[in-house]
Order: C-alpha cells, then sequence, then structure tokens
C-alpha cells in the first residue's frame, strides 16, 4: 500500500488522544441531534382488559404502553379461528386504539397486535376477550417471527460487524503502520464490501421482523419503508458512510487523507451502533450512547489491527516490529475506556440483581464475559510477555504470538456471534418492567373503565398511573379521581389521595406509601360531572 | 377529680361517636310519600372545614316536579331548568319541564352556626316506594368546595349526598 518512506505516522498515544476527542465532540453533536427518549416499551394495559367477558361487542380494543409505540400490524382471531387482518389504527401517545370489525358475533376473539418501540425493536402481544359466552376450542396463537428471518437478521448483522470492525479496523490499522500487508489489505477490503451486501439485506430483514412478515414479502415496499424508518435505517446508513471512510482509508495514497478517512470511518461506526439498540435506549441515554459509542470505536481499532499484525508478523521482523511496538503501546488506552464503557452498558442493562439475570440476555452476557476472560488472558500475554522479545525478533516468542492473535481473532469472531443475538433479546432492565413489580388493575362498574399502573407493586414508595375511559374506549376527563386503599385485613384505615390530571388526559398519583404487603380493597372514586360520582371497585396484591 | 376526668372522657368519646350525624348536609325529613308534595329542608350544620359557607347548590332528583325554592335573606337564589325525563300531570296540564338545580349564593354562614335551605316539590306518582331518591348538593366556601354527591349508600361514605326514602303513597297501602 501507498506509505512511503517519509511519511508522518502519528504516535499511538496521540491517535488513540485524537479519536477520543472527536468522539467526543461527535458525541455532543449526536446528543444535540437526538430529540425524544427512545426506549423499549412495554404494554401497561388494554381495554377490554385481558380476558373480558362482555355483554356487548367493543368498537375499538385499546392498547397502553409505558412509552410510545407505533402500530404495525393486527389481526383478529375470530371465534371459528379464521383471522381477520385490521387496518384502522390510531395512536395518542402511549396508547394505541386498534378499531374493530362492526357486528361481532358472539363468541372468543384474541387480538394479535405488533407494534414497534422507539427503539425500533417490534413488540407483540394478544390479547383475548369475549363477547357474550365464550366459544369451544382454543385460539390458535399467532406472533413472533417467521421462519429464516431472525436466523438471517443475525447472519446479515454478524456480517455488518465483522466488516466494521475487521473491515474499518484493519483499514484504520494503516494509520500505525508504515505499510500494510496486502494480504491484510484485501481482507480488510473484502470484509469492508460483505458488511456493504448486508447492510441493504439488514434493511429488508428488519423491515420484515417488524411487520411479522415472512421472507416472501422481501420484496414489498412496505417491508424497506419500515425497516429504513426504524433506527436501524440510522444505523445502516450511518455504518455504509463508515465503510466507505473505511474503503478511502484504506486505498488513498496520501497519509493525511488516509488518517482524515480512518478518523471518520471509526466516527461512523460509534454513530452506526450507538444509533440503535437495547443499550442505546436506555436511560440516561447520554451516558449509555456515550459509552457504546466508546465502546464500539475501541473494539474497532483494537480488533482491526489483530489481523494486520498476525501478517506482519510473519513478515520480516524489521518491518513488524515498529508497529508491533506502536500497539502494544497505544492498546492500554483503548482497552481502560473499553472496559470501563462495557461494565456501565452491562449494569444499565442488566438492573437490580433479580430472576432476569438469568435471561436468554444474561446468558448471552455470561457467555460473552466468559469469551472475554480469555481474551484479555491472551492479550496480556501478548502484550506483556510476548512483545518485547518478538521485537526484537526472537522466533519462538513471534510464533507464539501469531498463534495468540490467532486465537484472539476467533474468540472475538465469537464474541460478534453473540452480540449479534442481543437484537432477540430484550435486556433485564426491560424484563423488569414486566415482571410482577409493576401491576396493573381494572377497575369498572360496566360503564366506566379505569385502569390503574402500580409501579411498583409493593410496599414502600408506589407510583400509581390512572386511565379512565367509557365502554367504548374513549378517554374519560372527570372533574376530580380519588384512590381510596384499604388492606384486606383491615389492620388500619384505608389510605386516600387524590389523584393529578396528565395532559394527556390520563391521571397519577407520584409516591402514595403503601405500609402492608398482601391484598388492598381499592377503590376509585371518579368525578364525572359536578353532581356524578362514580365508584369504582377492586382488589389489588401488593408484594412484600 | 378522677371522676371529673372520667365524665369528660365519656362526654368527649360521646361527642366524637355523634359528630358523623353533625358532619353531614342532610334533609330534615327523610321520608316522603310518593305522589305527594315534599317540603325539602336542606340542613346545613358546619361550614368546609372550619371555613364559612358561601353557597349552596343541589340537584333536583328526576321525579320531583314543579320545584320552588323558598326566599332566603341573605342569599341569591338561582334556578337552572330543565325537561323531565317523564312528564308530570299536573291537574289536567302536563308540565315537561321544570327546576332541575338550585343555587343559594352570596351568604355568609360561619362553621358556628347552622341554617336551613328550604324548597318545595312534587313527588311523581311514577316512584317506587321503598326506593331512595338523591339530593346532591356542592356546598362552597370561598374557594374550597365540598361534594356532597356520594350516592353509593355506603356506611362510611365520607360525602354522601342527602337523600330520602320513599313511602306508599296515601290509600295505596291501607
Amino acid at each position: 500500500m501507498g506509505a512511503g518512506e517519509n511519511l508522518r505516522v502519528l504516535s499511538p498515544g496521540r491517535l488513540v488522544a485524537t479519536t477520543l476527542l472527536a468522539a467526543v465532540v461527535a458525541l455532543v453533536i449526536c446528543l444535540a441531534i437526538c430529540q425524544t427518549a427512545h426506549a423499549h416499551a412495554t404494554l401497561t394495559g388494554t381495554v377490554p382488559a385481558d380476558g373480558a367477558v362482555l355483554q356487548a361487542p367493543p368498537d375499538a380494543v385499546i392498547l397502553s404502553f409505558n412509552e410510545a409505540a407505533t402500530p404495525i400490524v393486527a389481526s383478529l382471531v375470530l371465534p371459528g379461528g379464521n383471522i381477520s387482518e385490521l387496518q384502522q389504527f390510531s395512536t395518542s401517545g402511549a396508547t394505541i386504539s386498534i378499531a374493530l370489525p362492526d357486528d361481532l358475533a358472539n363468541g372468543s376473539y384474541a387480538l394479535s397486535w405488533r407494534a414497534v418501540s422507539e427503539d425500533g425493536h417490534p413488540i407483540s402481544g394478544t390479547t383475548f376477550f369475549v363477547v357474550g359466552a365464550p366459544s369451544q376450542g382454543a385460539a390458535p396463537e399467532i406472533g413472533a417471527s417467521q421462519t429464516g428471518v431472525a436466523e438471517s437478521l443475525w447472519i446479515a448483522r454478524l456480517l455488518l460487524f465483522i466488516g466494521l470492525f475487521f473491515g474499518v479496523g484493519g483499514a484504520v490499522f494503516r494509520l500505525l503502520a508504515d505499510e500494510i500487508p496486502s494480504k491484510a489489505a484485501s481482507a480488510s477490503h473484502w470484509t469492508m464490501l460483505a458488511g456493504f451486501a448486508a447492510a441493504p439485506a439488514i434493511l429488508c430483514l428488519q423491515g420484515l421482523d417488524l411487520s411479522g412478515a415472512g421472507l416472501s414479502a422481501a420484496l414489498d415496499a412496505r417491508t424497506w419503508s419500515l425497516g429504513l424508518n426504524s433506527p436501524y435505517g440510522a444505523t445502516v446508513l450511518l455504518a455504509v458512510f463508515s465503510l466507505v471512510c473505511g474503503l478511502a482509508a484504506l486505498h488513498v495514497r496520501k497519509n493525511w487523507q488516509a488518517s482524515l478517512a480512518g478518523g471518520l470511518a471509526l466516527l461512523g461506526i460509534g454513530f452506526s451502533i450507538s444509533a440503535s439498540g437495547h443499550a442505546s435506549a436506555a436511560d440516561p441515554q447520554w451516558v449509555t450512547r456515550s459509552a457504546l459509542f466508546v465502546h464500539v470505536t475501541t473494539i474497532a481499532w483494537w480488533v482491526g489491527a489483530l489481523f494486520p499484525l498476525v501478517l506482519l508478523l510473519r513478515q520480516d521482523r524489521r518491518t513488524a516490529a515498529p508497529p508491533l511496538i506502536r500497539f502494544s503501546r497505544a492498546i492500554p488506552f483503548a482497552i481502560v475506556p473499553l472496559v470501563a464503557s462495557g461494565v456501565i452498558l452491562a449494569i444499565v442493562q442488566l438492573g437490580p440483581p433479580g430472576p432476569a439475570w438469568w435471561s436468554a440476555y444474561g446468558q448471552i452476557l455470561a457467555a460473552k464475559l466468559s469469551l472475554l476472560v480469555v481474551l484479555f488472558g491472551i492479550a496480556s500475554w501478548n502484550r506483556w510477555v510476548l512483545t518485547a522479545p518478538a521485537a526484537t525478533g526472537e522466533v519462538r516468542a513471534l510464533q507464539h504470538m501469531r498463534r495468540g492473535i490467532f486465537a484472539e481473532i476467533v474468540i472475538i469472531l465469537a464474541v460478534l456471534g453473540l452480540v449479534s443475538a442481543w437484537r432477540f433479546t430484550p435486556p433485564p432492565r426491560a424484563l423488569a418492567v414486566d415482571a410482577p413489580s409493576a401491576t396493573e388493575i381494572m377497575l369498572t362498574d360496566g360503564t366506566l373503565h379505569a385502569m390503574l399502573t402500580l409501579l411498583p407493586a409493593r410496599v414502600g414508595s408506589v407510583d400509581v398511573a390512572i386511565s379512565i375511559r367509557t365502554g367504548e374506549g374513549e378517554l374519560v376527563t372527570p372533574k376530580s379521581v380519588k384512590l381510596s386503599l384499604e388492606p384486606g385485613a383491615g389492620q388500619i384505615a384505608p389510605l386516600t389521595q387524590m389523584a393529578e390530571p396528565l395532559e394527556d388526559g390520563n391521571w397519577h398519583i407520584e409516591d402514595i406509601t403503601i405500609p402492608l404487603a398482601g391484598s388492598w380493597l381499592t377503590q376509585l372514586e371518579v368525578r364525572v360531572s359536578d353532581f356524578q360520582l362514580v365508584k369504582l371497585n377492586g382488589e389489588i396484591d401488593i408484594a412484600p | 377529680m378522677k371522676t371529673a376526668l372520667i365524665l369528660a372522657a365519656g362526654a368527649i368519646t360521646t361527642l366524637a361517636m355523634c359528630a358523623p350525624a353533625f358532619a353531614h348536609i342532610v334533609l330534615q325529613t327523610k321520608e316522603a310519600q310518593v305522589g305527594a308534595a315534599y317540603r325539602a329542608v336542606l340542613v346545613v350544620g358546619h361550614g368546609c372545614g372550619e371555613d364559612a359557607t358561601t353557597g349552596v347548590r343541589v340537584q333536583v332528583p328526576e321525579g320531583l316536579y314543579n320545584v320552588k325554592p323558598m326566599p332566603k335573606d341573605g342569599w341569591t337564589i338561582e334556578t337552572v331548568t330543565g325537561p323531565y325525563d317523564t312528564p308530570f300531570e299536573n291537574h289536567g296540564t302536563q308540565l315537561t319541564e321544570g327546576v332541575k338545580e338550585i343555587s343559594w349564593t352570596g351568604g355568609n354562614l360561619p362553621n358556628d352556626f347552622f341554617d336551613e335551605f328550604t324548597f318545595r316539590g312534587t313527588l311523581g306518582g311514577q316512584l317506587e316506594e321503598g326506593s331512595t331518591l338523591f339530593f346532591p348538593v356542592i356546598q362552597t366556601c370561598g374557594s374550597k368546595e365540598d361534594a356532597w354527591i356520594d350516592q353509593s349508600g355506603d356506611h362510611d361514605a365520607e360525602f354522601p349526598a342527602p337523600a330520602i326514602t320513599l313511602t306508599p303513597a296515601a290509600g295505596h297501602a291501607h
């Protein structure tokens, strides 16, 4: 490659420092651009309630989420088992209303829905209701990704990761070495091209996964627009930008051009991966996005150097020594932020210890961590035992180091395979919202439905969200709402608190203290108009 | 001394037990005959907490016709009229609308005094004997408001609506 004798190569420390500075500047820009809070939305309630038996068919099913969500598809399983696609949705804030067909006959219905939360992940669920009397026979289960879509998406993501980390990272290594071995350059070139090929495939597969359609719908315009408009659209476009810069960094003649293109390529990787995904959606976002940014840029910098190093070590030791020494001096500057950001992300994503740690997400993380222990073991051995003798050209040290780095590459590929599968597993912090800590209860007198969400439904300080609707699902705006909670065993007097109205027409109570675990009689006094008071009663279980 | 203390304690307990009866806005006459005239006297025995009452608003229940409030010194009376759900046969003429709401405003009734707010009407013959007729009241005390509109019949309701029980029409049960 065209690196001449008189080319100035940035010192490793300065290169890392420059990259980090650029990353910080870029992050500030990114944070200024990102407007809304993205999160993994979780269903908090439905009207009619799941399993409700209704006298008359409802006009619509209303889904309430903890965060804004956009409906994609919904289908109604009719009592006979036939499926009717529903097309009419309306969204207001964190609620989705799905219009039902007129003249629903008596029987059991299952409404299956799929929506996309702001972090771009599809969420789906099924709610059951009965009109008149239940019909015989179980409703078929629908939902989940179609065969082949999830697997293809995993492969495409893995390819893109390889293209970004090995391809772009390999091109960036040029900034450290006077000369990249031609095999390393062509490996970098081809992995980047593989990343290019994966990019549109990810858009398409993401669209398919969001709509729940099979691979046969791959050519539908709707599939592509869904994929492009999801947060993964931004990820893919930025990845393509990074790949273009990476190719430029690899092939331009002048060194300053290569530095510029390489720097942009690294930034592109950081922005691309922190634009979507679980970690990008976690709060506080400025922490998680920054951590993810640092994490992936340092990984690219480290991982990209490995393959060229293996090849350099095979060559003449005089050309291998300078870049090896530079790399080994710089690597601690990359590893420290890499590990620190990884620890921050793991802490945020895992949430407090609990059964959610044993979810699929937790298992993948555990597998990744065990691989990392081996990886860092090998890397440390390379760095502190082998580098010095290898730099002086000791044959056995060079041999061990080549094998060690080769093992590192294999382990990193396995880690990339693992993290590509994270796309399909909600992190424990999102699962925690599903856990019994948040409990919802529907209070109704037949004409008025109140959905109460207690967060968390356990002893201590509790927030209560209240949504009051008519039987037709229309939001009611009462004059006042009062909640009374009385322990079922009558140990203490009822707790009462007035709810505060929210701008979106719902009500909330912040911080009511529930002193005892067990069953609590719950009463909601809704002052519908000046002279009309409706009392809704129910019971709620409070965990210790 | 000891006796005095016990007596005092007993008196306080008795007062505390009686308190709920005084603490509500009620109708003086709690029973009325179906098809007969009814003189409704709302007894306001206290303010909103310690605050003086400055307004009383009552909703006339469906089934009470031809309602007229009694003038009251120091208070401005206003009525809201509206259509009856079931028209009323008044000696051959059909009444389709009448007073649905009465308000007394502009007065000042300190918490330490009580007062009565009176109106009359005729109970329709179609009303079901034994049933309860509610007269929801909103008591205002300056910017405060207590809404005596709870029609649940719960014994421990904090703000029950004043109510009467309907007795059989004259000559009907004999």
